[in-house]
């Protein structure tokens, strides 16, 4: 028996039902196209969450108080950076930037309206760190960090919120008062989109100084955030950070740190392996459609197997061995679900460019997805399609040729 | 020399369970048949002429007893060894259902050298020669179904004859055929044995069984006779 000849025949066999075979398929091409489009749809997302995560700067360096540890961070009780630190850093070679971070949430007025906001004590340098341009008026200036100024500049959502649309002229040079405090809006930041963590355009920036010394009255801070002037040079400056902190805290070489840091690249692949999670679990559930589909197939060839038995019977009698019975109904099987899949994965394709469109998301092609969809289906036909076409190839020659 | 004879029953006995009771379709039933023979079994229904034609065709095996086929003791063959005894000695000729539906005509003379591994550069040129002998070159390429019944039954022992079995076994060849048609069939039956070929037809009609150089008639599993047939049924006489 030759493999192509036998493909031919389960061709032959399937054409000639041909309304039920893609009643059939219909099983597996929905199945396949539901995991073909949820896996697209999830890279998509995927990627897009990676490019608006290097938006906020590949270049970018953290550094928080405390240990390094799993789980959740606690960098609230832990006051071990201070911002004499952050200005030790930026003299580091490959410094771009450096800015101390101190957030905290206060009730703003202004024009009237009473909000409850993100209000960020950073540093001058707080724009380069964080890519943010700023559409009216400006940022604050070393002196004014020097001098604790309060001067404050608004995310445009803020504006949005205590002004109204289109007033970013408007709000400038207004006073608006912090926890009570009365400060002077100096500049409005241009819109930037949230990262997916934080929305830096409904935060209002002031002087660090200012944050801890009026506001919050602390001395410590909550993170100094560092960039480089060379995206390649993040690991080495890491380094570099690293060694003089542990020299400004005075630990030993081989001590536990008291603060930690991580790059925008460690974010990346946390937030990649938390996706790819969501993508098996999401794809998981697709997948249950397959079996679905793989049951109706089992039926479909049980059934096929019930009304050729008279066919099977005479094959049996001009010399069909058992093998031979087999693989007629294994490759038909195979066929009807591999063909589902081919059909699954371009339907799948298609609908997940259009509903990437749709949402907003890149389109990924992958062919490695592709590949698994062919092997699964294929797979499904093997394992669903065994049991009936056993069936087949141990019916007795003489039941067979009397079956009525 | 003794001339072997190409099928040898001996002694043959075929049990059913039938409930907590045995039943013997078969008795005991030793029968022979030389090349060139054509044999009609006959008998009515319950005789075992059906469970003779089983093991005869290798379809099934004896409960006892020993079956020669060419001189091979074949009665402890597994199902696989059976099927290739089937593909390479015998070619069957039911009484319906035999050729594959949706299929041509020449695909199914083909089809036992599929299973027979003929390469299949040989397989087009030899199933159109077994076609030109029941002059059905022509329909080749038509498919089964639109054959008229006489037809199917042609093609039916082409494909019987395309691997060149010891013998061809007729399970009621004219049960579903008027008389001229079935005369039609029987007559390239006798055309097959006078080029040589043993055929063997299990019939209950002795309208056909007439045909037959040989008649053996089976009563409650048993042979009652087995005797030459004087008065042979010609293709010319009708």
């Amino acid at each position: 028996m030759n493999y192509s000849e036998l493909f031919l025949t389960a061709i032959q066999a399937l054409r000639g039902n041909i309304f039920r075979t893609l009643l059939t398929m219909l099983g597996i091409v929905i199945g396949i196209a539901s995991v073909i489009l949820i896996i697209a749809l999830a890279q998509g997302s995927t990627s897009s969450i990676t490019s608006s995560i290097s938006a906020l700067g590949s270049n970018l360096i953290t550094i928080r108080p405390g240990a390094e540890q799993r789980g959740p961070v606690q960098s609230g009780n832990v006051t071990t950076l201070t911002r004499d630190d952050a200005s030790a850093l930026a003299v580091l070679p490959n410094v771009a930037a450096v800015s101390a971070v101190v957030q905290k949430n206060y009730q703003i007025v202004g024009n009237g309206e009473n909000k409850n906001l993100s209000v960020q004590g950073v540093s001058y340098g707080y724009p380069t760190v964080q890519s943010i341009t700023i559409d009216q008026g400006s940022f604050f200036e070393e002196e004014d960090e020097q001098g604790t100024a309060k001067v404050a500049v608004l995310g445009p959502d803020v504006v949005t919120d205590l002004f109204g649309e289109d007033a970013t002229a408007e709000a400038l040079n207004q006073n608006i008062t912090i926890d009570g405090k009365v400060f002077r809006v100096i500049g409005v930041a241009k819109s930037k989109g949230s990262s997916g963590f934080s929305n830096p355009d409904e935060a209002v920036y002031i002087p660090v100084t200012t944050m801890m010394q009026i506001l919050s009255g602390q001395n410590n801070v909550d993170s100094i955030q560092v960039v480089t002037d060379d995206p390649n040079k993040v690991d080495a400056v890491s380094e570099n950070i690293k060694s003089a902190l542990m020299d400004r805290h005075q630990i030993a070489e081989n001590g536990t740190a008291d603060f930690n840091i991580s790059t925008s690249k460690d974010t990346q692949s946390t937030l990649s392996s938390v996706t790819s999670t969501l993508t098996a679990m999401l794809a998981g559930i697709a997948s249950i459609s397959l079996i679905v589909g793989g049951i109706g197939i089992m039926n479909i060839m049980m059934v096929t197997v019930t009304e050729r038995t008279k066919e099977i019977g005479l094959l049996q009698a001009i010399g069909a061995e058992q093998k031979d019975i087999l693989i007629q109904f294994l490759i038909e099987s195979i066929v009807l679900t591999f063909t589902g899949g081919v059909v699954g994965i371009v339907l799948g394709e298609l609908l997940a460019l259009i509903v990437s469109k749709i949402i907003g998301v890149p389109f990924v092609f992958q062919i490695k997805s592709i590949l698994l969809a062919v092997g699964v289906s294929t797979l499904i036909g093997i394992i669903f399609g065994l049991y009936p076409a056993r069936k087949a190839a141990q019916l007795s020659p003489i039941d067979a040729l009397r079956y009525e | 020399m003794k001339r072997e004879p190409v099928i040898h029953l001996k002694n043959i006995i075929k049990s059913y369970h039938l409930g907590d009771s045995d039943y013997q379709a078969l008795k005991g039933i030793t029968i022979e048949i030389f090349e060139g023979e054509f044999v009609a079994i006959m008998g009515p229904s319950g005789s075992g002429k059906s469970t003779a034609m089983h093991i005869m065709g290798a379809l099934d095996s004896p409960t006892s007893g020993q079956y020669y086929l060419d001189g091979t003791e074949i009665s402890k063959y597994t199902a696989n060894q059976l099927a290739k005894i089937r593909n390479k000695r015998i070619g069957f000729v039911f009484q319906s259902f035999n050729l594959l539906a949706r299929t041509t005509v020449l695909k199914n003379v083909e089809r036992p050298m599929m299973y027979g591994n003929v390469p299949i550069a040989d397989r087009e040129g030899r199933a159109l020669d077994m076609l030109e002998m029941v002059h059905l070159k022509d329909k080749a390429h038509n498919l089964s179904n639109q054959l008229s019944g006489g037809q199917i039954q042609r093609v039916a022992i082409a494909r019987a004859l395309v691997m060149n079995p010891t013998m061809i076994l007729a399970d009621e060849p004219t049960g579903n055929l008027d008389s001229k048609t079935s005369h039609e069939v029987m007559s390239f039956l006798q055309k097959m044995n006078d080029q040589g070929k043993t055929v063997v037809v299990i019939t209950h009609e002795p309208d056909i069984a007439a045909y037959a150089k040989r008649i053996i008639m089976l009563k409650d599993g048993l042979v009652l006779t087995d005797k030459s047939n004087k008065q042979v049924r010609s293709t010319i006489e009708s």
